[in-house]
Parts: C-alpha cells; structure tokens; sequence
C-alpha cells in the first residue's frame, strides 16, 4: 500500500469520525461534565457520587440492570447461536426466507413488540385464555409484570442481533474444515465441538456483548411488562432527567452505569479474544 | 470528481441558506405542546383559523416532559420555542429558575374576565384535568361500592389488583386522604418528614396488590380494559373513550386531584409579542374553549365555556361544581420546593422491594 492511498483511506475515515466527535464524544464529555459539577452545570465538585452512590439504593439497581442484561444476553447466546445454526444448514432459499423471517420484527419498534407480549401474556391474555377454556388451569397464570416477563420479553426483542451475528461468522468459515475433521475419523459431535463451534463462537459472542450493552439502556420494557420489583436504572435516569431535573445524579448513574458495565465487559471479552481463535484463521491456533 | 463533489456541497450550503432566511422572513411562532389528540386540536381549532386571521404560522413541537428540555434551551442560550406547556409543578421551578417571561396580562386578558386560577404570573391555564380513582365497575363485589381512597385502601372489601403511578407526586396525597387526613391539610403534613413517613406507611398496606406502577398515561387505561388491575389511578380525559368502547369503567371523583396546566412564554423567546397573540386567541376565548373540551375533557377557562357545552359533557368534566367540590386542588409549589427531597426518599422505598 503506498502513502497516497494511505492518505485517501484517512480522508475517507473523517466524516466518520467527525459525527462520532459530535454525536458521541461531545454528548459523553458533557454527562462527565454533568456528573461533577454543580446544579447549574459548572464548577467542579465530587459531592454527587458521594449523594448519588451514598445511600447504597441506586448501587443496588445498578447492580440488578447488570444481573438482567447478563441473564438476556446469556438466553440470547444459547438461543441464537443454536437458531442460527439450523438455519446454517438449511438449503439456500428456506435460509434466506428464515433469516427474514429473523429480521423482519426488528422493523417493528420495542414498544410495539412489548405490547404484543403483552397480550399474550396478560392475565386476560390469549394464554392464559387457552388455558382457562381449556380446562388445564382454573386460575389466571402471573405471568405478565413478573422478572421472568422481563426477561422472555427482552430476550425476544434482541434475539435477532445474536442470530444474524453467529449466522455472518458461520457462513463465512470453510466448510470443508469439518468434513475434513470426519474424514480424519472424528464423530459429528466431536467435529462440531473441536472445529465448527470454535470457530463460529466469536461470532457469538459478539453478538451477545452487544445484547448486553443494550439491555442496560433498556427502561421501556421493564417498566411495562415488569413487576414492581423490576425497574432498571434505566427508569431512575430518565425521571431524573425529565422530571425531577437532577441532572447530576442522572449523570452520576450514566457513568456508574458505564463503568461498572466495561468492569463486566472487558475481561469476558478479554478472556472470550484468548481463547477462541479468530474466524479468518479457518482453524485452531 | 472534485469538482462535482464541491459543486454538490455549494448547493447543499445554499439550499441551507435558502432555508434559514425563509424561516427568518415568514411570521411564525413555535409552540411546544402534548400531541396526540390534544395537539391534533389544537392544530384545528386554534393555529389553523389563527393563521389565517394573522398571518402568523404556529410551528408545533409535540412534548410532554418539557421541563428538562426548557431547561436546556435556557443553558445552552438556544431558545427555540416560544411557547411551552408547564404543568402544574414545572412552571414553579421553571418561574423561581428564571427560565419563563412574567406575563403581561394586559395582552392576554385586557378585560380581566380570566378566574385567578388561570392567571398565574408566569403562565396562562389552559386546561384542567383530574388524577382521580377510576375503577373496574365488573370487579366491584356484588352490593358493595367504591367511592373513596379509604375504598381503594380496603383490601379486605374490595380485593384485587391495583395500579398506580409511580411517583410519589398525587400518592402520596391520596394515602394522606385515605388515612384520614383532611384534603385541605394534605399538604401541610407532607411538608414534614414524619409526614411523608405516615403516607408511606399507610402505602405499605397496599403495597402487595399493587400488580404495576404505570409511567405513562395510557398506560392505567390499558390496564383496567385487559382486566389486568381493577382499580388504578388515571387521568379523566382517557375515560370516557374506555366507556364508548363498552369497558366498564368510573370515574370516582371523590378525593381526587384538581390539576391545572399552563401555557408559558420563554425567557429569550424570539416571537414574544406573537406569542401573545396567540395566548390571548386560543385561551382567551369561550367557542375555542368549548371546542376544545368536546375534542378532550380537559376545559380551559374562558368565561362561558362551560355554558356552550352539552349537559352529559359538562358532568363528565373535573371542573363540573359536583365534581369539583369533592376534589382537592393540587399545589404544584409544594412539590417544586419538595420533589428532589421526597423523590429520594421514595425511590428508596420502591427499591425496598413489595
């Protein structure tokens, strides 16, 4: 590659980083901003951690948003990943309609697909409807505003992000790698666990951290299909945000939040990059 | 290649140019408001024929929080509405933070026929809604009647699923009310601590039946037609299209919170004497008042709007004199001065778990 082209690949990249610089650097700088100033926005004062975090409440949300996003984001692996598997080996055009299949509710917005779970699992709802009529129960099931509503709900909404990421990193190794494993005497299973899965699991596990930085964003889910018991601190920030007007505090949670997040993140992510070979590498290292 | 490319960003720059300066010559006020059906009418009722009367276009901004967003266009020195809507505890905070102009009343009410609850120094009441007890009249046990918090307290009369706002703003009033406090001394226990406590502890009791804490306001409508919860606190205006839809549902007045909400004008707002105009056509009038009501139950204050709407609407209304006086007027001053202090305390409370 010659410095020119080099230099035309940078140029291209600035755009890029421009709206990152804008949109993305700018707004974070100012909720770290937020979180140490006063409550006019300026000067500088540790005072709200210590207000915010002090009374143990809000460290404890945190520390349950952080305990649902692991719970959805491990739900989301093992389903997706097995999901897109048998939609790996089905034949070209039943894959294609089953990966739009996958896709096609992502169109639709989270509060939509929350609704919709919501009739179907209400204590009037179509289930427990069926049910009832049906002579299998004679009391509603709770199944709706319970942590386990919270969970089946969220799972579903962020499913297709672990599908279609361990789908990419399947259809992109060699094929040929696994038959060969057979060849050289190794059973289906095996096969499957010593090549294919190491390979593909990348893939995966990407898909998963991403599913688990969503989640701790997430407050419009749980706060409808959620018991009372289930509110995210998600729902804390905003009704700081937007109605009692404690923007430090808010800011304090948002990087709290951050914080402890990457805490969780990075060593997972770490351990997942040692372990598991790279894609591209077609084998085990 | 390079040229087009710069060609294409000179007509991107001019078209942007081309826009701002129309936006600067046309008359235009921008007014910040809840949207839905109440921003559809609005839009009909009011902008359209004034528009066409004045000249002035109104530029709607649909929001239903707007302190916050108040308050960043007041720090970042960008004010972009000119008109917003302030509850009834946002506009104390947003008046004493020094964010909205001190109305002239001489421009929206020359003649002084507004009543004083709808002239509040910083905002013009536009409309009153109740946050009251509405109940599933199906789930009621057979002979007996709801009609009170000491009522919707009662789990052994009345059992089932129950559903409230989640915020202490009104509950904690209403527990205040059902433990026996009279409506009119409501605010001056809360403003203690053991108060707050008492409130509190009196939630306690109910605390395991209820099912959900809403957050929006459709929200306990939607609870109460899936039968989900029985008994909920909502919002009169979602009622009555509950019941044109055959759900069981009523209102119960009794001890219910009279809430005004207000339209203000910016500090900075750049079309101030417009701004005005507007306030005075759309606020200050009985038809559009009246028309208003009949789009959403919510009645402003114009002398002589009640008058102009049929009988079975004006009993459906909050501020219709039976419903009226057995409801308390919600003090917004308090919960501005109290808020950030008893919201701590709270979300303490609901974290403790049910």
């Amino acid at each position: 590659m010659t410095t020119s082209h080099r230099g035309r690949n940078l140029g291209l990249v600035i755009p890029a980083l421009l709206l990152l610089a804008i949109f993305f650097l700018f707004p974070i700088g100012e909720v770290l901003r937020w979180s140490v100033a006063d409550e006019q926005g300026n000067g500088f004062t540790l005072a709200n951690f210590e207000d915010t975090l002090g009374t143990g409440a809000y460290i404890f949300l945190t520390l349950r948003t952080l305990f649902v996003a692991a719970v959805v984001s491990l739900s989301c692996l093992l389903l997706g990943y097995f999901t897109a598997l048998q939609i790996y080996r089905l034949g070209p055009t039943l894959r294609t309609w089953m990966l739009m299949a996958i896709i096609t509710p992502m169109w639709l917005s989270v509060l939509v697909r929350t609704y919709a779970w919501m009739v179907l699992i209400g204590r009037e709802g179509l289930i427990n409807q069926f049910l009832m009529h049906s002579g299998v129960t004679h009391e509603p099931m709770k199944m709706l505003f319970t942590r386990g509503a919270v969970y089946l709900t969220m799972t579903q909404i962020l499913l297709p992000i672990v599908v279609l990421s361990s789908f990419s990193a399947m259809s992109t190794i060699d094929p040929t790698l696994v038959r060969a494993a057979r060849i050289m005497g190794a059973s289906r299973l095996r096969a499957f666990l010593r090549v294919f899965l190491p390979l593909t699991a990348t893939g995966a596990v990407n898909g998963a951290a991403l599913v688990f930085v969503l989640c701790l964003g997430f407050f419009v889910t749980p706060a409808l299909v959620g018991g009372p018991n289930d509110s995210l601190v998600g729902n804390i920030i905003t009704s700081q945000v937007v109605q009692t007007l404690e923007w430090n505090s808010a800011a304090v949670l948002s990087i709290f939040l951050i914080g402890t997040g990457l805490v969780v993140m990075m060593p997972i992510m770490g351990l997942a990059r040692f372990f598991l070979p790279k894609s591209y590498e077609g084998g085990l290292k | 290649m390079i040229k087009t490319r710069y060609a294409l960003l000179a007509a991107v720059a001019a078209a942007g140019l081309a826009w701002s300066a129309a936006q600067a010559q046309e008359k235009v006020v921008v007014r910040a408001s809840g949207g839905g059906t109440f921003g559809e009418a609005l839009r009909r009722i009011c902008d359209e024929p004034f528009t066409k009367e004045t000249g002035i276009a109104i530029q709607p901004a649909n929001t239903d929080d707007s302190t916050a967003q108040i308050r960043a266009q007041q720090l970042t020195g960008n004010v972009i509405w000119d008109i917003s809507n302030t509850s009834a505890d946002t506009i104390f905070s947003a008046a004493k933070a020094g964010w909205l102009e001190k109305l002239d009343w001489s421009k929206i009410d020359p003649d002084n026929k507004l009543p004083p609850i709808a002239r509040h120094p910083y905002g013009v009441g536009i409309n009153s809604y109740s946050e009251t007890l509405v109940i599933r009249t199906d789930k009621v046990p057979a002979g007996k009647t709801m009609g009170s918090w000491a009522d919707f307290w009662d789990l052994k009369t009345f059992p089932g699923p129950r559903s409230l706002h989640d915020t202490p703003v009104k509950n904690l009033e209403f527990a205040l009310i059902a433990d026996g406090v009279a409506p009119g001394d409501v605010y001056k226990e809360l403003a203690t601590p053991k108060g707050v406590e008492r409130a509190l502890t009196k939630l306690d009791q109910i605390r395991p039946s209820i099912t959900v804490w809403w957050t929006s306001g459709q929200q306990p409508l939607q609870l109460l037609a899936s039968g989900e919860v029985y008994y909920a606190t909502a919002w009169n205006g979602r009622v009555a299209p509950l019941q044109r839809e055959k759900v069981p549902v009523k209102i119960v007045w009794n001890g219910g919170a009279l809430i005004v909400g207000y339209h203000s004008i910016l500090k900075g707002a750049k079309h101030r004497d417009d701004s005005y105009k507007w306030l005075k056509w759309c606020w200050n009038d009985a038809q559009r008042g009246a028309e208003l009501t009949k789009a959403l139950p919510y009645p402003g204050f114009a002398p002589g709007l009640m008058e102009l709407l049929p009988k079975d609407l004006q009993t459906e209304l909050p501020t219709y004199p039976d419903n009226l006086k057995v409801q308390f007027e919600f003090n917004g001053e308090f919960w501005a001065d109290n808020l950030p202090r008893i919201q701590k305390v709270w979300d303490r409370w609901r974290l403790k778990g049910n």
